[in-house]
């Protein structure tokens, strides 16, 4: 393997994970939204894996422990769900809040965004947790 | 919300309070004395309250306010003397049972080592102490069935304490599918047809509506309905064949549930729905029916039983079968009269099993004839059960025998001789039996060489309901005043007369005829054996109309999964099988009787002008694609052809201005590409050079029928999806107020998050579910699970 492939490789993974939280965090006002992020980031996690072989990828990545983001992330969808009802709306109307964060300006929170990260840890560590299973039983 | 309905909630809430730090104190690696101390904690609580709502809470106290909303069912409080005698009884023996099961439970434990866990023990007692308080306090009657349901679920984790004992297991499942699986499901339609007839689910408005409900036609099947509910949990004939294997549990459990508190739930729902159906002749037989047989039943096989808890179980059933024909007689007095035994029967019942515990904690023994003799050994644990049984057996001046006095007296108002007779009968049963039980835990044979002290804790429970028992016994009006006469009350408003004093009449003379016939019985037992086994053969055979039943179940599912061979092929045939059918199904018998009004009217989206140039080339790709999977043989290259189709479909969505559909499209095909790929890999070579190489699979006529009609079928469905376009679409509004409401301008988004965001839920839960299944999948045939 070159180094020229080593860095295309590590770059698309910085590349993949950066779009999938434009994805994430735009996805009200442009294309995208929580699912095609968590795709984009396990696509470039995946790129990892075929480009650098299952163990070298594994060791690389070892921090992530993928089978339990399907579960964390469906507990913060049912988070989010579950917000406006502590305000008396019902299950998963519409909320929001703006802050003022210095520097930056005006921040708008929705509940639509945290329930797109759940969505986002769902699909993204769900799609890694299959590929990195099967993957394993190849490797 | 008053004081005192706060107070009420948090009656029911402190024991489910005491569950959850029960499972956090488990997280965080507590030993068994922190799950002991919580446990008695959250009991003691609960019964302070109860006694403070007892003392001070208005009657009835009645609150309530919507829950789902939509189809008109609420939750709320209905708290009167009725639900205060059964919150008491269960608070009061939860209270004793959890402090006998301090030395009890280790013991035990360390005995049977079958994967019994402290935290499981004391989560669940609690669980169902709450529940069981929920059930009696509850304002609404969907409530009632939850917390019943709740009361079953807690029984089936306490009675599977010893999971890895398979005897366990099966006597869990057998009560969770006899109470809850039959019986709650019958309670659920009683109920649902109750409220739909009465147009409320509140319970004080159900019960007000008596006359109402008299003469609706669902009258008789919601009767018949709640009667097998309350049967099956309160373990009456014929459903009673779970409650003695239900004695493997541990001995405390016994006690509490399964003598006090789990059968009385029947009791409760039957006293509680009295004042409706008390009137009508159904009612009578029926219940009385059950009542009658059960007594019967119960009596006769407790003297067959051979393990000490087995024949207590017996006789609960039996002791149950009096409070049902008492309720089934109908009148207010023989309600007082039912609602004084299920009283008297929890104290004296609960307190023989504490005594039957003490023998096995002793000397590790649990059958009759093994045991015996211990009366020098364990005098004071034989004074208690001394007192308990002669009390059961109705023997004056105890508190057991106000229970047959008032039974002898309810039965003589009837004026029906053949129930009289029955009575007298099952009345010399129960003191046949009980001194059969005295006499076999204590007094015949030897006693074994060894047996272990027995700590003070474990004889305060039996000691103190031995008291009781002598207490109500010498003054039974106490219970009656306090506590019987004004929940008997509290349906009607009239106090009903309980005659508990000594009267030179019939009913004291019938009485004292039954001790001696009890007691003659039990002197000449063993002739007795052959009639007694000639009767109990056909009520044992009930058992196995279960064990038959359930077997069969198993078998038919067996069958079933036989559908699930691992052969991709038989499952493509039964999916297309499936679609053929239900468009046969819907194009021939749905759609002329489908009323399709909202189909008309908009304006097709087809034909949509002339075709581009640019749109023609990718329709023909996906064409070309879709041809190509099938003619190739290289299953790399077919992975390849499908890909082109996917994308092609993605450049069609972005050239429709749908970004969003062909962004997802585009990475979905990617990501779906690659784990094809992996699959392929995981194909062994030697397969994968076959499927290339090898012969090519005959079509047989059924395979190409079948994906003939599939693909049609789909064609015509996709062709009327684009030819017929709602009246009254939705699109337009979610165009219209995406960003008004949601601010966000991708229409998309919003529906996916927002408007639709219920669906999503659902979606990434299948999502998430089926990774972790193939996460699972995939240990487990590494053999890495464990």
């Amino acid at each position: 393997m070159t180094p020229l492939i080593r860095l295309v490789t590590r770059a698309t993974l910085l590349i993949a994970l950066l779009t999938s939280m434009t994805y994430l965090v735009g996805g009200d006002q442009g294309p995208g939204d929580g699912f095609s992020a968590g795709v984009v980031s396990a696509l470039g996690l995946t790129l990892q894996y075929i480009a650098f072989g299952y163990h070298e990828a594994r060791r690389t990545l070892r921090r992530f422990r993928f089978e339990r983001m399907p579960p964390v992330g469906l507990a913060i969808a049912l988070l989010a769900a579950l917000l406006p009802v502590v305000t008396g709306e019902p299950l998963l109307a519409i909320l929001e809040v703006h802050m003022t964060v210095p520097l930056v300006g005006v921040v708008r929170l929705t509940r639509a965004l945290l329930f797109d990260v759940g969505i986002y840890l769902v699909v993204g560590g769900g799609a890694m947790t299959v590929i990195e299973s099967l993957g394993r039983a190849i490797a | 919300m008053s004081h005192e309905a706060l107070l009420a909630v948090a009656t029911i809430g402190v024991p489910l309070l005491g569950t959850a730090l029960v499972a956090v104190a488990r997280l965080l690696r507590r030993t068994g004395r922190t799950f002991a101390r919580l446990g008695l904690a959250a009991a003691t609580l609960a019964a302070l309250l109860v006694a403070w709502l007892w003392a001070a809470a208005p009657r009835p106290l009645s609150w309530q306010t919507g829950w789902i909303e939509v189809a008109g069912i609420g939750v709320g409080l209905y708290v009167d003397d009725l639900s205060l005698l059964f919150a008491v009884l269960v608070t009061g023996i939860s209270l004793l049972s959890l402090l006998y099961s301090l030395r009890y439970l280790p013991h035990e434990l360390e005995e049977r080592r079958a994967g019994g866990d402290e935290a499981v023990y004391y989560g669940s007692m609690l669980l169902f102490t709450g529940a069981m308080l929920g059930m009696v306090f509850s304002g609404d009657v969907i409530q009632l069935y939850v917390f019943w349901e709740l009361t079953g679920v807690a029984s089936f984790l306490l009675i599977g304490l010893h999971w890895q004992d398979a005897q366990a297991r099966a006597a869990a499942v057998k009560t969770l599918l006899i109470t809850t699986g039959s019986g709650g499901l019958a309670l659920l339609v009683g109920v649902l047809l109750l409220g739909g007839a009465a147009g409320t689910y509140a319970l004080p408005e159900v019960l007000a509506r008596r006359e109402a409900l008299q003469a609706t036609p669902v009258f008789g099947v919601a009767l018949v309905l709640l009667l097998l509910g309350a049967a099956a949990k309160s373990a009456q004939f014929p459903f009673h064949v779970w409650l003695p294997d239900a004695m493997i549990a541990p001995t405390p459990v016994s006690a509490f549930l399964h003598s006090a508190a789990l059968v009385a739930a029947g009791v409760y729902l039957l006293a509680r729905f009295h004042p409706v159906f008390a009137g009508a002749p159904l009612w009578g037989w029926s219940v009385a029916g059950v009542g009658v047989a059960s007594m019967l039943v119960g009596g006769i096989l407790a003297l067959r039983a051979r393990e000490f808890k087995a024949l207590l179980a017996y006789s609960t059933i039996s002791q149950y079968g009096f409070i049902f024909t008492l309720l089934g007689y109908g009148s207010p007095e023989a309600l007082a009269a039912a609602l004084f035994s299920f009283w008297q029967h929890g104290l004296v019942k609960a307190g023989l099993f504490f005594a039957a515990g003490i023998v096995t904690y002793a000397t590790g023994l649990r059958t009759f004839g093994a045991a015996g003799g211990l009366w020098a050994r364990l005098p004071v644990a034989f004074v208690m059960a001394a007192t308990l049984a002669l009390s059961l057996g109705g023997v004056p001046p105890l508190a057991g025998f106000w229970m047959k006095e008032v039974f002898l007296g309810a039965t003589l108002a009837t004026h029906h001789l053949a129930l009289v007779v029955l009575a007298v009968l099952a009345g010399a049963l129960t003191l046949t039996y009980m001194l059969r039980f005295l006499a076999g835990a204590f007094l015949h044979g030897a006693a074994p060489p060894r047996t272990e002290p027995v700590p003070a804790t474990m004889l305060v429970a039996p000691g103190v309901l031995a008291a009781l028992t002598v207490l109500f016994g010498l003054w039974p009006g106490l219970a009656g005043a306090a506590l019987v006469q004004p929940a008997a009350a509290a349906p009607t408003g009239a106090v009903p007369h309980l005659d508990l004093a000594y009267h030179l009449d019939l009913r004291l003379a019938l009485s004292l005829v039954a001790l001696g016939l009890g007691a003659a019985a039990f002197l000449t037992l063993r002739r007795w054996a052959a009639l007694i086994d000639a009767v109990a053969r056909p009520a044992w055979s009930l058992d196995r109309l279960y064990t038959g039943t359930a077997a069969g179940v198993g078998h038919a599912g067996r069958r079933a999964l036989r559908v699930q061979n691992g052969f991709l092929l038989s499952y493509l045939h039964l999916t297309l099988l499936g679609l053929v059918g239900l468009l046969a199904f819907t194009g021939l018998f749905l759609a002329p009787v489908l009323p399709v009004p909202t189909l008309t009217g908009g304006a097709p989206l087809l034909p949509r002008g002339p075709l581009d140039g640019g749109m023609a080339l990718l329709l023909l790709l996906i064409a070309v694609g879709a041809v190509l999977t099938f003619v190739i043989r290289y299953h790399l290259h077919m992975i390849l052809a499908l890909s082109v189709v996917g994308y092609v479909i993605g450049a069609l969505f972005a050239l429709e201005f749908a970004l969003d559909v062909g962004l997802v499209q585009v990475l979905v095909e990617t990501i779906v590409a690659v784990i094809f790929v992996i699959m392929l890999a995981l194909i062994p070579p030697a397969v994968r050079q076959h499927l290339v190489l090898g012969p090519r699979q005959r079509l047989t006529l059924v395979m190409v029928a079948l994906s003939a009609l599939g693909g049609l079928g789909s064609a015509w469905l996709s062709w009327l999806a684009i030819t017929h376009t709602p009246a009254d679409p939705i699109a337009p509004w979610f165009n219209e107020h995406a960003f008004a409401l949601t601010q966000a301008r991708d229409v998309v988004a919003a529906i996916l998050v927002d408007f639709r965001a219920l669906d999503t839920l659902g979606e990434i839960t299948v999502f998430a579910i089926a990774a972790t299944g193939v996460y699972t999948l995939v240990r487990l045939i590494r053999g890495e699970a464990g």
